[in-house]
């Protein structure tokens, strides 16, 4: 089977916040249609990469590509052509707390689509009721659980209809039963041919789903393969994560 | 250096969106409720002191110097008119309005909603800069004549009672020219505008936690007031040069 082509691709990505450098050289690719997963011990900017992609951060040095787009020299109004095709959903989710449920979703569609108000929020409705959140449509996200509220974000993003979804870290500080209903959704996007970024340390997570792992260390790309190789590497680093073991060097 | 960068380009768009009328409908609405009802008490007690304090210090000096009062009340309306209604008004709006802006889209900043916003290809600055800031130049200008009706009338009352200047001597226009509306109309316009540009402006900067957001709102009230002594001064200045 041939290999699939990269949907993103990062060359040799410096970045430095002051005098913390957090990525030093980092190339990496993204197969199209394929669930990547980037883990790594917290705080070794795995979120720092991927928030490259959409440009939301510029690197110091080195080149970043989405198919034809060279993402690092995109204006605003460029990106936002970019940020359509390829939706990042925030850690935390990034709900306006002034809306209701439903009209943070149809803010999206109304702006991406061009829409009026009411045919938004229409369509808000569908796309809720498509990920069985419509009980949730006229909720305020401050009432809702940290899971819900993590899935209306996803609700939200995939009303822009995207090509490659990025989710960091999904289901941290979710409860089991949450974090599989995330990953359910995060499966039927992937058998949809969805190309898929996800930030996480669920190693459950990485085994239910994962075709590829990158996993980042000291501020450069320790493993990037198939995710069987991840688990079974003979890497004291990957293993100590893996095993989490306390001794070690991470 | 960043702020006013940020200020520069909210003004561009915000100009923009007025030459095509796009002023945000429905949330600019809301805005002026928020930014203009729920500031009449606040508004209308402190004016209401001012204009009680105003006219008992000037009528003191007048009684010291001229012993005479008839233009007492025509001297403080077009004082309110030119200054104090406008002034006052903007200051209340940079301390009541500008520091809720500045922590509302703070705290949206340092929780990636701007961000996010940026992300589903909404534009921040359209949809949340511009209905505040026409609606608080609406607002700004209700206050202040608002805020200059109750200063007078509570003016009168101490001239009436501490003074004993009748109502119907207090009650002059004979000071107040068009020249006068306009400055204090042009004044009012222009704080109500500026005070949200900036507090907006000091919002989007905001990083670094709720930290980052209490040194956004301090920053916000400071440089908004600043503003708007500095452009009162301004204002005055080249409405003495046209007249």
């Amino acid at each position: 089977m041939s290999e699939p082509t990269p949907v993103a691709r990062l060359i040799g990505v410096d970045k430095s916040f002051g005098s913390h450098t957090v990525l030093a050289a980092v190339t990496l690719e993204l197969p199209a249609g394929r669930c990547t997963f980037v883990a790594g011990p917290s705080g070794t900017g795995k979120s720092v990469l991927v928030r490259h992609l959409v440009g939301l951060l510029r690197p110091d040095a080195g080149e970043v590509w989405y198919r034809d787009l060279r993402v690092d020299q995109l204006d605003e109004q460029a990106l936002l052509v970019l940020r359509r095709k390829c939706v990042y959903v925030f850690q935390h989710p990034t709900l306006f707390d002034s809306m209701s449920v439903a009209e943070n979703v149809a803010l999206v569609v109304k702006y991406h689509k061009g829409v009026k108000a009411r045919v938004a929020e229409s369509l808000a409705r569908a796309q809720l009721e498509r990920m069985g959140l419509s009980r949730l449509a006229d909720a305020r996200p401050p009432e809702l659980p940290s899971g819900e509220q993590k899935l209306v974000s996803l609700a939200r993003a995939l009303a822009l209809e995207p090509e490659t979804l990025i989710l960091d870290e999904p289901t941290t500080g979710l409860d089991p039963y949450a974090a599989f209903e995330i990953d359910a959704h995060v499966r039927q996007l992937k058998e949809q041919g969805v190309t898929l970024l996800v930030i996480s340390h669920d190693l459950q997570s990485i085994r239910r789903l994962a075709d590829e792992v990158v996993f980042l260390f000291d501020r450069q790309v320790r493993y990037q393969g198939g995710m069987q190789g991840f688990f079974e590497a003979n890497d004291p680093v990957l293993d100590q994560f893996v095993h989490a073991r306390v001794h070690g060097a991470i | 250096m960043a702020l006013w960068i940020t200020v520069g380009q909210m003004l561009s768009l915000s100009l923009w969106a007025l030459l095509r009328l796009r002023l945000g409908g429905r949330e600019m609405v809301r805005q002026v409720y928020e930014t203009g009802n729920r500031s009449i008490l606040f508004v209308g007690i402190t004016m209401a002191f001012i204009g009680m304090i105003g006219v008992y210090e000037l009528a003191s000096t007048m009684e010291a110097v001229l012993p005479e009062y008839s233009t007492l009340g025509a001297a403080t309306l077009q004082g309110l008119t030119r200054e104090m209604g406008p002034i006052m008004a903007g200051l209340l709006l940079a301390t009541r309005v500008g520091t809720g802006m500045a922590a509302e889209i703070g705290s949206m900043q340092v929780s990636d909603q701007i961000d996010a916003m940026k992300l589903c290809s909404v534009d921040p600055v359209e949809l949340l800069v511009l209905p505040r800031l026409f609606a608080s130049s609406i607002a700004s200008l209700g206050l202040a004549a608002l805020g200059t009706t109750i200063a007078f009338f509570s003016g009168m009352a101490v001239a009436w009672f501490g003074f004993s200047i009748l109502p119907d001597t207090f009650m002059s226009l004979r000071f107040v020219v068009t020249g006068d509306l306009i400055m204090g109309i042009s004044k009012a316009l222009v704080f109500g505008f500026t005070v949200p540009l900036v507090s907006c402006a000091c919002g989007f900067q905001a990083s670094g936690g709720s930290e980052g957001v209490g040194k956004a709102t301090t920053r916000a009230v400071v440089l908004s007031s600043f503003l708007v002594i500095v452009e009162d001064a301004l204002i005055t200045y080249i409405g003495e040069v046209l007249q």
